[in-house]
């Protein structure tokens, strides 16, 4: 049986070589008669163009972050009970595969980290040396800083694996911005003008997705390529002047949630924009324009951009009922006038103190235009305001049920409030622990078992502390267990009476890597 | 039922229980007996399947299975047969590499110049005709479409043969590009890049407590594809603002 199959391969290999190499060279051929000035027919592509500026990142987020997103998720956490033998606090535990958009410069990068939030607000100094002791236990297995850059790596086309820097967020359209520490192998393919967007366009999606596992692979790697789908440009949201402030796509053979976050790109590869949400078989794609913006915003800033806030409430007036604009006081005439027209935002409410109600705008004003320009939709509503960013002055035109003439109104915009997690927590954790996090922390209760592996008998976990609050200025770090604050339980009720006056500080019983250690942690002044 | 139900369907099919549909499908199912009926039955259909038990495999299947494999006569003729089998696969795939080698270079020797010249100036031949053509530098060209050219020749019937132009083939290990030279258009992949990514780590299981004495156990999957949260954020945390909030 051997000896056959010998045999057939020798033979395959006699005739396959005699037909290559023993060939007489090729006779010249008649030269195609080709026009002087025609060009070259191009080639046909045979497969999909290449899009060297769409890589994969892989954001990997240690215990320590996985509790903090624990604690602003819904899953009503007030305590660890028990934990996985093989936990280790500083370990990786989960790894989030997204698309990023390499831009044109092949450093900067633009991606859709959907746990950025549970990172440090960065640049964050390192707060004040406490004593540290060192243990050789691995379940702390500290590596560096706790408050080092998130652990970011971009993987290119040509599979290069390189370190990222996170520069930042963009409050407006939610993109992070990183650097990466080297080149892309291949230069990133231009982003496509937005003109060039038009109904019916074609899109491809791409997007990392398992692959499926090669053969003597061995345990503990998982493979990834760059998977795809194809759909059209079913609706485009135009924001005056031809700019595109968002679009949509359907058509694609499936699409889920796990959509969002990847780079939609056309037919030669160039960047369309990256996709913000999926509805249903739609998906709606931020444009490259936008893109731009965002990197630009952060990169000027080198840190995270806030959402630019205005302080109200509203829709746009084609979602009333003329009977329901009469709730706020227009007349039935003006009323039906708006809502046939379809333009403009009806305010519904204004917060308190709000850049909404420092202009005096109220609620059942219209908002017609903002900088002379008319707003036909919430989409193109929101795409100025982020255009427009925090910390700037617009003006609106507005028409009021009191007032036939059309007013202007100057806004100043300010950044959003809701600048720290620690702040959206509050809600969160209790009035138990809502002391702690106006103290700028945020803390997750330890039962006795599990405490037991901090080395404490029971208390208050930190997993995250505000740079610049009065904790971190002292040194409280995240991985800590408070015990008790002047002597009063940390799972009791705490609240300002255990600083004895605003000039004494309240001490921490805190458990740092099995040891006990006290804290001294000054009262915050009001402003904080 | 017309292309919309197929839609509609198709977003049923295809949505979690939990998830909601979209507006324009909500909006559909309100007029369309035929798609509500087809809902309910897919409904009923993931519930019932939804509330079987997960059936066990006793503690020492692995084990038994292993040993009653390693026991069967027939499996062990089946190895030696399946060794020949192998080998057999083996030889084809060998035979099937070298006729594509084989067949590669043919390939490339059919599309070697025709006619190569010994001047830098290559053209490529108009036709049979002694019509002079346009020089190279004509600016209706594109810069690197070969055109009929005299220049540099003695002879004014003299026309100087262009080799054939030929594809870049890449020949690294990389996937193999070609490049359209006729503009700047994006290169052409042959072949998809796969690559492996560490993720030996252990997933994420903790036992939470609500504060009211009761526990519960949630596992966390040790990877995740795009921008959704592993875990559900609150409205608090979630990073951008809901609709119609500015």
């Amino acid at each position: 049986m051997i000896l056959k199959s010998f045999s057939f391969v020798a033979l395959i290999v006699v005739v396959g070589c005699s037909s290559a190499l023993g060939q007489t060279p090729a006779p010249p051929r008649e030269p195609m008669p080709v026009s002087p000035v025609s060009p070259i027919p191009p080639i046909q592509p045979q497969n999909r163009a290449t899009t060297p500026q769409v890589v994969t990142v892989l954001h990997r987020l240690n215990g320590l972050k996985m509790f903090r997103l624990l604690l602003h998720s819904e899953q009503g956490v007030e305590g660890i009970a028990s934990l996985d033998n093989t936990f280790t606090l500083m370990d990786d535990v989960h790894t989030n595969v997204i698309a990023g958009l390499a831009l044109e410069d092949g450093e900067t990068i633009a991606a859709r980290l959907p746990e950025v939030d549970v990172e440090f607000t960065f640049p964050v100094p390192p707060p004040p040396r406490t004593p540290t002791p060192s243990t050789p236990d691995p379940f702390f297995s500290y590596r560096g800083s706790l408050f080092q850059s998130p652990d970011l790596t971009v993987i290119d086309s040509e599979g290069k694996k390189m370190i990222a820097r996170f520069i930042g967020v963009d409050g407006a359209t939610g993109l992070s911005i990183l650097k990466l520490s080297g080149k892309l192998t291949a230069p990133a393919t231009p982003m496509r003008d937005d003109k060039a967007i038009d109904i019916g366009t074609g899109v491809r999606l791409l997007g990392p997705e398992q692959a499926p596992p090669r053969r003597f692979s061995g345990g503990g790697s998982l493979f990834v390529r760059m998977g795809e789908s194809q759909g059209t440009v079913s609706f485009v949201t135009f924001a005056g002047k031809g700019r595109v402030a968002r679009f949509k796509a359907r058509g694609f053979r499936s699409l889920s949630s796990a959509n969002v976050g990847g780079v939609a790109v056309n037919a030669r590869g160039e960047t369309l924009g990256i996709v913000d949400s999926v509805e249903g078989s739609e998906a709606s794609i931020l444009p490259s324009s936008s893109i731009r913006g965002a990197a630009k915003r952060v990169l000027a800033r080198q840190a995270s951009v806030p959402k630019p806030w205005l302080g109200v409430k509203g829709n746009p007036v084609g979602f009333f009922e003329v009977s329901q604009m009469q709730q706020y006081g227009w007349e039935v005439a003006r009323a039906n006038n708006f809502v046939q027209h379809h333009w403009g935002i009806l305010v519904t409410a204004i917060a308190p103190n709000s850049p909404a109600a420092l202009a005096e705008l109220k609620a059942g004003d219209v908002i017609l235009k903002m900088n002379d320009e008319a707003i036909q939709s919430a989409e193109v509503f929101s795409w100025m305001l982020e255009e427009a960013g925090p910390s700037s002055n617009v003006e609106f035109t507005v028409a009021r049920p009191e007032s036939k003439a059309e007013e202007l109104v100057k806004v100043a915009l300010t950044a959003s409030p809701k600048k720290t997690m620690a702040i959206a927590t509050t809600k969160l954790t209790g009035p138990k622990n809502r002391w702690l996090v106006n103290q700028g922390l945020e803390v997750i209760a330890l039962r006795r078992l599990v405490a037991e592996r901090w080395g404490s008998s029971s208390g208050l976990l930190i997993v995250y502390v505000e740079p610049g609050s009065t904790a971190f200025e002292a040194g409280l770090q995240p991985g800590d267990v408070i015990e008790s604050i002047n002597g009063n339980p940390a799972l009791g009720p705490i609240s300002d009476v255990v600083f004895a006056n605003s000039t004494t500080p309240a001490n921490f019983e805190v458990v740092r890597k099995k040891q006990k250690m006290v804290v001294s942690v000054a009262k915050p002044s009001k402003k904080n | 039922m017309n292309h919309i139900c197929n839609q509609v369907r198709f977003e049923i099919d295809e949505k979690d229980l939990t998830a909601a549909l979209s507006s324009s499908a909500m909006e559909h199912l309100r007029d369309c007996s035929e798609c509500q009926e087809f809902q309910n039955k897919e409904t009923r259909l993931r519930q019932i399947v939804g509330s079987l038990e997960p059936v066990n495999a006793p503690p020492d299947f692995d084990f038994r299975l292993r040993a009653r494999l390693a026991n069967d006569p027939t499996v062990a003729s089946y190895r030696s047969m399946s060794a020949v089998r192998v080998w057999r696969m083996r030889s084809a795939a060998v035979a099937a590499m070298l006729l594509i080698f084989a067949a590669t270079i043919y390939m490339i020797r059919q599309n070697q110049p025709v006619q190569e010249t010994s001047g830098s100036d290559q053209t490529m031949s108009a036709s049979n005709d002694t019509t002079p053509a346009k020089p190279a530098e004509a600016p209706t060209a594109p810069p690197d479409v070969a055109v009929a050219s005299n220049a540099g020749s003695d002879s004014p019937t003299e026309v100087k043969k262009n080799v054939r132009r030929r594809p870049l083939i890449a020949t690294s290990k990389r996937p193999i590009t070609t490049w359209e030279p006729s503009n700047t258009a994006a290169p052409v992949l042959s072949i998809d890049q796969t690559f492996p990514i560490d993720v030996s780590q252990p997933s994420f299981k903790v036992s939470l407590d609500d504060g009211r004495g009761s526990s519960r156990t949630i596992s966390v999957p040790t990877v995740s594809f795009g921008s959704r949260r592993v875990l559900t954020p609150t409205m608090a945390s979630n990073q951008l603002a809901p609709k119609g909030d500015w």
